[in-house]
């Protein structure tokens, strides 16, 4: 947890409402999201379009579990995510943005824990947390 | 761009004045708001239609409006709603009868309500069949407060039928 | 139509045919324009405004709906239908809502149009229960039953909705449009709080007259709502809520979203000019289009069910000796009952906040029960209250224990209303895309905590709001101790505010120091109630305690090393 890192989340409390009820810029993600560190690694996410369900972008396709994500390298990121957005794909999904991993989590973990809510389910719901169902080609 | 009116696609009668374009010296002609001056002072009654933004007061328009065909209200985008708004005045207050024409980008999901607040025809940029603008009109036929079409009443509180 | 009021549903309006095309031709739009969405005619830029006018958000793990319940009042069908969606469609449970909706988590898109369906054929909605419109009227949870009450609002609160529902004007407002309404000279409505808030009483030839306040909200800049007419005739009720809403329109501001709700507009313009420009309207307009005649009002209000109240002559005597045959029964009796203006009935209120429980969190086999609780003891009529709370309105007194026997059988018995276990909680960070922090958590650990139900009564009234953002959907400057969800550098944090208040004694909480990390905020609040008990005096309130000492009082309490 560098330095890099504290300047990106100092913007968090203002950017943070462009999200999601609200219009303004419209269907573009939470800019608080998409902020990432230079350094480190990142997963590339969005919601489904069809059942609103979180996924993950793996080597083939996208995933409810953030265990099968790919994961990049934060200086690759961002060409992953246009390339993402410029696929077929992109169409039946909300929102793709890149997520900053926890380097020092065991297994792939988000730093933040909206991110880590989103992964793993509500944290008072243990019951639903994601599983598998399918891909979504 | 495709003038709708009635769910139907219609000849466009109007020229549009953008900019500083000369305005015609004849002929049906819709002038900014900025230039309604300029369009009064032509000669003879040749119709003259006038386009204003949402934030204009339409109490502005009072003088001009015995010589006015047409008022365009303008969606900046469908999210603002001021149009409806001025519509609505323009009819409830000023008694304009003339044509009220919607442009910018209205989405056709507006289409009711913006016949219900006194529009008549709508300039569209949408790519959407004209199908579409057509039962966005039909597909609800029930209403719930008072508009400026004075539809039949439908018996409890202000429900009334619109067709 | 009909008038036998033993087929009217009570408490509410019965829909007739023409109401229920309505609804299923608001369906078959929204179904045509989901498939447009799917299709890939419309983007999700143009879609959302059309979802939200359904009810349907994104949020953090998939889409929510939030059910209209018009202003609180559902009947036994309606519940069954919610818990039949919760199985269904959900993951068997519903979250009801401060603003008296019920919200499902889990839903999908694909999933809507036949939710919608379903829940017409019960005459349920989600229609402008979010979007730049007029949402959900909310009223008083004891409307039609409170012993304190003047006048039945709900028959208004119908007439708004009605008018409200797809208004042609007022579908794309700057921003939210919320209406309560209240027959009681006691506020439990907020109406200082939103951006309309209406406060009828009986007026001359017995028609109603009303109080207007408006401009009134929480959210990031919490302001206490103005009075902008009183002795308002029903008459031009409608007329002067649309020339509020005109001005509203026109003028709201619409280049920066934080600003756009009507509050800021009447701060800006100041009460006396935006009164000037509401009666400039008002005097300009057609009013007989608008003008509400008795005629209309008596004609909905014929469509209300009444409850036929007939209770032995001995019901409250037996209700007596039971509470002293039985002190939990008694001390529930005290905390979740409020008093019916029919001596032999009582309005029982259902705590759905159990000890470490999720507040407003129901599961579908609860919903149920609620649903045939209702049908035995409240003629089929259920309310949901701004607490996220569900009332019994018109339970007979003899019968009262019997129904708190199943109450309590079904967890939902807890006798902490008012208390400090009746805490407000926003669904947070578990679940909301905006959230900073998690709400649900805190509310778990601190009901846990202050669960001994002697405990709770000693401390007395406490209402404590939590919100995890500055939103405020949790009411947290509302609470009489709020809390508020931060976030500071990815980790939880929470800011405590004193003594709010939503009542006739309205108040914005202020913020009490720095905020807190989330593992110290439950001890905090436990030093500052410890404090509190230390510092009152008799039976004193914490809000009045609060207010007699102010916060540097408690400020040590809060930072004091753990
Ligand atoms: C989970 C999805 C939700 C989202 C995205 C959401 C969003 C918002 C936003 C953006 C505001 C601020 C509006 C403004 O000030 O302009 C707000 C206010 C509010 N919300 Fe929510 N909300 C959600 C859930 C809830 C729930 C569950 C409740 C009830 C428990 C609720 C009740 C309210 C209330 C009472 C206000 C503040 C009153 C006001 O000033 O309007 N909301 N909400
Ligand atoms: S207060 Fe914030 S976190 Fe809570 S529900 Fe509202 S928007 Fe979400």
């Amino acid at each position: 947890m560098g330095a890099s890192l504290h300047v990106w989340r100092l913007f968090v409390p203002v950017t943070a409402y462009y999200a999601c009820c609200l219009e303004r810029i419209g269907s573009q993600v939470d800019v608080r999201n998409n902020r990432r560190d230079t350094t480190g690694a990142s997963v590339i996410t969005a919601n489904r379009l069809l059942d609103g369900r979180t996924v993950w972008l793996t080597q083939q396709g996208w995933s409810e579990q953030i265990a099968h994500a790919r994961i990049f390298d934060n200086a690759d990121v961002e060409d992953a995510i246009k390339q993402a957005k410029a696929t077929p794909d992109a169409r039946k999904l909300v929102g793709i943005y890149g997520v900053q991993l926890d380097p020092s989590a065991a297994g792939i973990s988000p730093l933040t824990m909206r991110e880590r809510i989103r992964a793993f389910g509500p944290s008072v719901h243990p019951d639903f947390a994601p599983v598998e169902i399918s891909h979504v080609h | 761009m495709p003038l709708l009116e009635n769910g139907h696609i219609v000849d466009d009668a109007w020229v549009t004045v953008t900019g500083d374009d000369p305005i015609p010296a004849t002929g049906a002609v819709i002038v900014p708001f900025a230039r309604l001056e300029e369009g009064l002072a032509r000669a003879g009654d040749t119709p003259l239609g006038v386009t204003i933004g949402p934030d204009v007061d339409v109490a502005l328009l009072r003088p001009a409006l015995p010589r006015l065909g047409l008022v365009a209200v303008t969606f900046t985008s469908f999210r603002d709603g001021r149009a409806f708004t001025q519509a609505r005045a323009l009819r409830e207050h000023l008694s304009f009868t003339g044509e009220i024409r919607a442009t910018g980008k209205p989405l056709p999901d507006q289409y009711e309500f913006m016949l219900r607040c006194g529009i008549t025809t709508v300039q569209t940029e949408r790519p959407e069949a004209v199908s579409v603008w057509q039962q966005a009109h039909e597909i609800i036929s029930v209403a719930y407060q008072p508009s400026i079409l004075h539809e039949r009443a439908q018996g409890l509180g202000f429900r009334r039928f619109v067709s | 139509m009909s008038t036998d009021t033993a087929t009217l549903p009570v408490g509410r309006y019965a829909y007739d045919q023409v109401d229920r095309t309505f609804l299923s031709q608001r369906v078959a739009q929204f179904r045509e324009q989901v498939n447009r969405r799917i299709a890939g005619d419309l983007s999700e830029d143009e879609f959302k405004p059309l979802r939200l006018m359904n009810g349907l958000y994104l949020q953090l793990h998939a889409y929510m709906l939030r059910v209209a319940v018009p202003y609180g009042m559902m009947g036994s069908d309606q519940m069954r239908a919610l818990a039949h969606i919760a199985r269904t469609y959900d993951r068997d449970y519903g979250h009801f809502t401060t603003r008296q909706n019920v919200q499902f988590n889990w839903i999908r898109l694909e999933d809507t149009p036949d939710i919608l369906e379903h829940l017409a054929r019960v005459n349920m909605h989600a229609i402008q229960t979010s979007g730049n419109c007029i949402r959900n009227v909310t009223c008083d949870e004891f409307a039609g039953a409170a012993a304190d009450e003047l006048l039945d609002p709900r028959i208004h609160a119908e007439i708004l909705r009605q008018w409200s529902t797809l208004h042609p004007e007022f579908s794309f407002l700057p921003r939210k449009f919320k209406i309560a309404i209240s027959g009681s000279p006691h506020d439990r409505v907020a109406a200082r709080f939103h951006d309309i808030g209406l406060v009828a009483r009986p007026g001359p030839q017995g028609r109603p007259v009303f109080d207007v306040f408006v401009g009134g909200g929480l959210g990031r800049t919490p302001i206490i709502g103005v009075q902008l007419r009183d002795n308002l005739p029903e008459e031009d009720l409608l007329a002067y809520l649309e020339a509020i809403v005109r001005v509203y329109n026109a003028y709201g501001r619409r280049d920066n979203m934080y600003k756009a709700r009507i509050k800021i507009l009447v701060q800006a313009l100041g009460v006396e000019q935006f009164r000037e420009k509401v009666d400039a309207e008002f005097a300009l307009m057609n009013r007989a289009d608008y003008r509400l005649d008795p005629a209309i009002v008596d004609g909905i209000r014929a469509r209300f069910g009444i409850p036929d109240l007939v209770a032995p002559a001995d019901a409250a005597q037996n209700l007596a000796a039971d509470r002293r045959a039985d002190p939990a029964f008694d001390r529930w009796v005290r905390t979740n009952t409020h008093p019916h203006r029919n001596d032999g009935f009582i309005c029982a209120v259902v705590s759905v906040k159990p000890d470490g429980g999720i507040p407003g969190d129901v599961t579908a086999d609860q919903m149920d029960l609620i649903a045939d609780l209702a049908d035995g003891w409240s003629f089929g009529e259920i309310r949901v209250t701004h607490m996220q709370n569900v009332v019994l309105g018109h339970v007979r007194k003899d019968r009262l224990r019997d129904l708190w026997h199943r109450l309590v059988a079904a967890g939902l018995g807890t006798p902490n209303i008012g208390l400090v276990g009746d805490i407000i909680a926003c669904p947070g960070l578990d679940y909301c895309a905006l959230a900073n922090a998690r709400s649900i958590p805190i509310a778990q650990k601190l009901s846990a905590r202050f669960a001994d139900p002697e405990l709770q009564e000693r401390i007395g009234r406490l209402n404590i709001n939590i919100s995890g953002c500055i939103n405020a959907c949790g009411h947290h400057h509302a609470g009489h101790i709020g809390i508020l969800g931060v976030d500071k550098r990815g980790e939880e944090f929470f800011q405590l505010t004193l003594g709010g208040s939503a009542g006739n004694d309205v108040a914005i909480g202020q913020i009490i120091g720095p905020a807190l990390p989330e593992d110290e905020t439950v001890d905090a609040i436990a030093r500052l109630i410890d404090t509190y008990l230390v510092l009152r005096q008799g039976d004193e309130q914490f809000i009045d305690t609060y207010r007699r000492l102010g916060a540097a009082s408690f400020k040590d309490a809060v930072y004091a090393p753990a």
